[in-house]
This record gives C-alpha cells, sequence and structure tokens, in this order.
C-alpha cells in the first residue's frame, strides 16, 4: 500500500506524457513490466525452495536502470512472494534467478549467456531484435512510443514455464508451434 | 348500467370472468415490468462484476495496453443494453473508451464518487479494479434500460398468449358456470314468468343441488305449493260464499213474497172491514137522523142531547172510516205519472178551503210555475191533507199564513208546505207520520190521525221522502221530495 504511489506516479507520468522521449520514462515503465511479467507466469514447482521463496529478478551484466528496477519492486509482492533484485556477476550464478534481463548493451555476449540459461526455467527479458530467435523468452520493444512485448512460446514450453494466456493476448508477436 | 343490469346472466358471468383475468393479466404484467426496473441494477451488477472477473483487465491495466483494453471493451459491449464503457488508469486518466453505435453517450472523463448511477433510463456503474490488494483503474459501464414499448413487445407475445389461454379458461368455465349456476337460474325464471303470466301455480322446477339456488328452487317450489293451497281454499270459500249467497237470495224472496202475501191480506182485510163497517154505521146515521126530524120534538132535552151525540160520533166515525179507505186506496192503487202543476193544484184546494169557512183570514203565498212529474190523483191527496193541516191548525191566528213553494237543496227539488199556526215539539218529529198518532188534543184540533200517514205513503210511492220542521206556537213546515 505504501509504494502504490510509485505505481501512480509512474502510470501519471507514462499517461500524461504519451511517450517516451526521455529514457529514464522508458526504463521506468520497462522496471514495471519485469515486476507484471513475474505475476502472469507459472514457475514449476521445483524452482522455490518452499512458499515464502522470493522471486528473484535478476539483471545480468550491463544495468540500464540504476535504482529504478529496486525502487519498484521495493516492498511489493507477486503470487503472494516477496520480489528480490540481484545482479549476478555471470550467467551461472543467475541459475537461481526466476527472471532475468539482459539490456541491450550485452548483445555481443547474448547469445552465450542465452545458451547457458537455456531450458531452464528462468524468464529472460531481451531488448535485441535477435533475443527470441537467439532462445530468449520476451524481447521488450518499443513501438509508436509506448512499451511492447513479444513472447517466444516454443522456447517458454521448453523452460517449462506457463505463460498466462491474458500476458501471450497482449503480446505484440508470440513465437510459438 | 342499465344495459349492464338487463345483460343475461352467463353473458355477466363471461364477462366478469374476463375482466378479473383481463385484471390479473394488466397487473402481472406491471408487476414484472416494476420487478424488472426494480431488478435491473442488481442483474446489471451482477453481469457487470462476471464480466470484468472474465476480461481481467488487470493484465492490459498492468501493461498500460490501451489497444488490448479497447477490444476487451468492445467485447463488452456485444452484451445487449450496454451502451458505453471506459477504463481508466489509477491517475483517473483514461486508458481506453468504447460508445456504441446507438447514439452519443455521456461517457464520463473520469470515474464516479459513487459506484452507482441511476437517472431513471441510464445506469452508470463505476467499479475499481484491482490485483493483489493494489489499486489499479476504474473501469464504468453505461447501461441503459430497454424502453417501456420495447420491454412490451418483449412480453407481447407472452401477454399475448396467456390471454388467449385466459380467454379459453374463461369460456370453458363460463360452459361449467353455465351448468352449474346460469341454467337452474334461467330455468327458475321461465318458470316465474310463467307463473306470473298464466297463474299456473302447478308449475315446479327440478331442484339441481342443494346450494343457494337449489334453496331458492325449493322456496321458490315451496311457494308455488302454498299459493296453490291457498288458491285452492279461496276457491272453495267464494263457491261456499256463492252458495249462501244464492241460498240468502231465495230466502229473501221467498219472505218477500210471503211478507207481501201477508201485507195483501192485511190491507184486503182492513179495506173490507172499512167497507163492511160503513153499512151499518149508514143504519144508525140514517135512523138517528130520522129521530131526531120526526121524534125530536117529543123526547125530553136529555135524550135529546144524548140524540146529537150519538149522531156526532157517527159522522166522526165515517170520516174515520174513509180516511182508512182512502189511506188503502194509496197504497194499492196503479201509479200513473204524468207532469202535474202542483201550483194550480194548491191554488185550487187553498180557494175551496176559503169557500168552505168564508170567515177566516189566511194570507196565501203559492209560488208560480212549480210542476213535477207524478200521479196527479195521489199528488191531489197528499197536497190535500198537508194544506187541510196548515189551515186546521193556523185557526187560532187572526191572520193565518200558508206557504207553497220549491227549493233547491243540491241536486233535489224539495217541495214545502209552511203556516204560522201552532206548529209543535221537534223531540215527537219522529211520531208525527205514524198513524193514528196525534201531538194535539182533539178538543184542540179535530184529526183522525191519518193524514200524515197518507202523504208519507204517496211521497214513499213516488221514491221520494217527507220530514217536518216546527216549533211550538211558532208554525211548521213540511217538505217532500219526489225523487226521480
Amino acid at each position: 500500500v505504501v509504494l502504490v504511489p510509485v505505481a501512480v506516479s509512474l502510470f501519471i507520468q507514462a499517461g500524461s506524457g504519451r511517450g517516451l522521449a526521455q529514457p529514464l520514462l522508458e526504463h521506468k515503465v520497462k522496471a514495471a513490466f519485469l515486476l507484471n511479467f513475474t505475476r502472469y507466469v507459472s514457475w514449476p514447482t521445483g524452482a522455490f525452495d518452499d512458499d515464502v521463496t522470493p522471486i528473484e529478478i535478476c539483471v545480468l551484466g550491463r544495468d540500464p536502470f540504476g535504482s529504478l528496477l529496486d525502487r519498484t519492486v521495493a516492498g511489493r509482492s507477486s503470487q503472494g512472494r516477496p520480489v528480490r533484485v540481484r545482479r549476478p556477476a555471470n550467467a551461472r550464478e543467475a541459475g537461481a534467478c526466476h527472471e532475468v534481463f539482459i539490456s541491450a548493451a550485452e548483445s555481443e555476449r547474448q547469445p552465450d549467456l542465452l545458451a547457458t540459461l537455456r531450458d531452464k526455467p528462468i524468464l529472460t527479458v531481451g531488448e535485441t531484435d535477435e533475443f527470441l530467435e537467439q532462445g530468449g523468452l520476451v524481447r521488450l520493444v518499443v513501438v509508436d512510443n509506448a512499451v511492447r512485448f513479444e513472447i517466444n512460446a516454443t522456447a517458454a514450453a521448453r523452460s517449462d514455464l506457463r505463460i498466462g494466456a491474458r500476458l501471450l493476448g497482449l503480446a505484440r508477436r508470440v513465437m510459438g508451434p | 348500467v342499465t344495459s349492464l343490469r338487463d345483460m343475461p346472466v352467463d353473458r355477466k358471468v363471461f364477462l366478469s370472468i374476463v375482466t378479473t383475468s383481463a385484471l390479473a393479466l394488466l397487473v402481472a404484467l406491471t408487476a414484472t415490468l416494476a420487478y424488472e426496473t426494480a431488478t435491473f441494477e442488481r442483474r446489471v451488477v451482477e453481469q457487470l462484476r462476471a464480466q470484468v472477473r472474465l476480461l481481467h483487465l488487470e493484465v492490459p491495466l498492468r501493461f498500460d495496453d490501451s489497444k488490448a483494453t479497447s477490444k476487451d471493451l468492445e467485447a463488452l459491449g456485444t452484451i445487449p443494453g450496454i451502451e458505453a464503457a471506459s477504463v481508466f488508469r489509477a491517475d483517473g486518466s483514461t486508458l481506453a473508451r468504447w460508445v456504441g453505435t446507438a447514439g452519443e453517450s455521456p461517457l464520463p472523463e473520469g470515474p464516479l464518487a459513487e459506484r452507482t448511477r441511476f437517472d431513471g433510463e441510464r445506469l452508470t456503474l463505476t467499479r475499481a479494479i484491482r490485483d493483489e490488494e493494489e489499486l489499479l483503474g476504474h473501469i464504468l459501464v453505461v447501461y441503459r434500460l430497454p424502453r417501456l414499448p420495447e420491454r412490451l413487445a418483449r412480453h407481447g407475445i407472452v401477454v399475448g398468449i396467456v390471454a388467449v389461454a385466459l380467454l379459453a379458461v374463461a369460456l370453458s368455465l363460463t360452459g361449467l358456470l353455465r351448468r352449474l349456476v346460469t341454467r337452474p337460474i334461467f330455468e327458475l325464471a321461465t318458470a316465474a314468468r310463467e307463473v306470473s303470466a298464466r297463474k299456473d301455480y302447478r308449475v315446479r322446477v327440478t331442484v339441481g343441488g342443494n346450494d343457494e339456488i337449489g334453496q331458492l328452487t325449493r322456496a321458490f317450489n315451496q311457494m308455488l305449493s302454498a299459493i296453490e293451497r291457498g288458491e285452492q281454499e279461496q276457491r272453495r270459500a267464494a263457491e261456499e260464499i256463492r252458495a249462501l249467497n244464492a241460498d240468502l237470495e231465495r230466502r229473501v224472496a221467498h219472505r218477500t213474497e210471503q211478507l207481501e202475501t201477508a201485507n195483501r191480506e192485511l190491507e184486503a182485510f182492513s179495506y173490507s172491514v172499512s167497507h163492511d163497517l160503513r153499512a151499518p154505521l149508514r143504519a144508525i146515521d140514517g135512523f138517528s137522523h130520522l129521530l131526531v126530524v120526526e121524534h125530536g120534538p117529543g123526547l125530553v132535552p136529555p135524550a135529546r142531547a144524548y140524540l146529537e151525540r150519538i149522531r156526532n160520533a157517527t159522522q166522526k166515525m165515517g170520516r174515520l172510516i174513509d180516511d182508512l179507505l182512502k189511506l188503502s186506496r194509496v197504497t194499492r192503487s196503479e201509479l200513473r205519472c204524468e207532469a202535474v202543476d202542483l201550483s194550480a193544484m194548491a191554488r185550487q184546494i187553498a180557494g175551496d178551503l176559503a169557500e168552505r169557512t168564508p170567515r177566516r183570514r189566511v194570507r196565501l203565498g203559492i209560488d208560480e210555475g212549480v210542476t213535477a212529474l207524478g200521479d196527479a190523483r195521489l199528488l191531489q191527496v197528499a197536497l190535500q191533507n198537508l194544506f187541510d193541516n196548515a189551515w186546521k191548525f193556523t185557526k187560532r191566528r187572526d191572520e193565518g199564513a200558508i206557504a207553497f213553494g220549491e227549493q233547491r237543496r243540491g241536486a233535489d227539488r224539495v217541495f214545502f208546505v209552511r203556516d204560522n199556526g201552532a206548529g209543535f215539539d221537534m223531540r215527537y218529529v219522529e211520531k208525527l207520520f205514524v198513524p193514528f198518532q196525534r201531538l194535539h188534543r182533539e178538543a184542540e184540533f179535530s184529526g183522525t190521525g191519518i193524514g200524515l200517514a197518507t202523504v208519507q205513503r204517496i211521497v214513499a210511492r213516488h221514491g221520494g221522502r217527507v220530514w217536518a220542521e216546527g216549533e211550538v206556537d211558532k208554525g211548521a213546515t213540511f217538505f217532500f221530495t219526489l225523487g226521480g
């Protein structure tokens, strides 16, 4: 409840601005998306130790958010679990994450990173055009000054993740069988 | 109202069933519409809650996806009754809106403070969209209550079917009621009409059951029985009375005949007695006269006085017999009616009386032109008697006064003879016309006591009546009528 104003203020700027002219605003929305994705994805039971294990959102490599993501997630819960932000040093360390964000700045390392995380119950989120083709699950894209996303359903199925139908419905593109 | 009252009972029954049913139908329809209106909000709220839960609008709200939200609202708009809808973000700005093609809809620019606003035709609902206790935004939906004609049309088919069914039920019920109620009443009415028209009280109506109509029919039959019995009794009583009357008449006729016979015999007897008495009386009179004439001078004075008294008595007896014979004749003789000049008759009688007693001074007042229809001979006798009386009872007056004339009393012509003589006491007026009854002593006024009886007999035979008014020493008036 304390953090509702954060989300509200985000949307005030998003709504009234009607655009993402500033990179800051774009990152704010993307941070919110990262949190919201966790709400509509089902992880396999083995992905959590117990009922109170937090959902870990990890930023692998360059972090474009600064403190934005931490502020967005602070005190929030998703699917009845607390949410935590972690910045693992390498892909191996990211193995315990539930969601991993790879920024566009890591496009060169990206295929390797994705290969490491492949088939694990990890929701990978990226920004580059070929992110889904390289095995990523969710690609963030800016269309008409609004942040949208695309989903690789095949990869999600391989990763043993179930993506909510409503989320799939919002996707601009769904790669799938 | 009158035509309704005169309507046959089964028509009334049919009409009342149809009216009641139609009223019930109308009430049901009104109640349905009222119920619809009353429950409209609740139904709509439930519908909306289910729809919103189904749409999961929190997801597009989370991702600020106005395009997807617009699609969702469009889908929501296919539900009949929804006119417009919009989704607002938590800050109140519009994420998406949809307005139906039905026309412009007053879609507010932000969520309403109240969850429900109802303006009679439109229901505007505002609901918060939450996810995991977090307020994400609001959805606002404008519903329109279908207009009355539309709703009536929707119910029209049902109402029509029910109306036809009601009509059928009413018809069959009327048939049933006709058998149970109307026909007995009709039979009763027919019987009543027949009874009153023909006065035939032997009619009976078949009793159907033991309900009010049955009781009425039974009472009607009992009443007819009672009337029939009464009628028979009355007829028997009338028969008895007629028989009694006939018997009575026969007996009266018989008695009258006997009386008339007795009367005739009595009159014949009195006539013959009177007549037969005259012969010996004439002998007494004749021989006593001879005795006076031939041997009178030789008789001693007392003997002559005795003889004189015998002669007076004889003459008086002669007059008495004459009067009795006259009275008898009045009763027996046939009545011959003609126009009689009573004035002339009265003048002649008065003239005779004046001539016979020239020393009397009597003032006569006889009205002219008094005529009557009657038997001249008998009326002469009656007037003679009345004038004789008047003449006789005025003899003590220095100047007597006798009047004759006619008065009108209503429809009757009343004749009168008035004098200023001795008069009489009204207490004894009844005795005046009884034979041999006299109000004065013989020494004062001579007479036989038969005169007024004769007058009454004559007047009675003419169908009239006679009466008198008087006062002692003030004179007397005798009135008579002669009937038709």
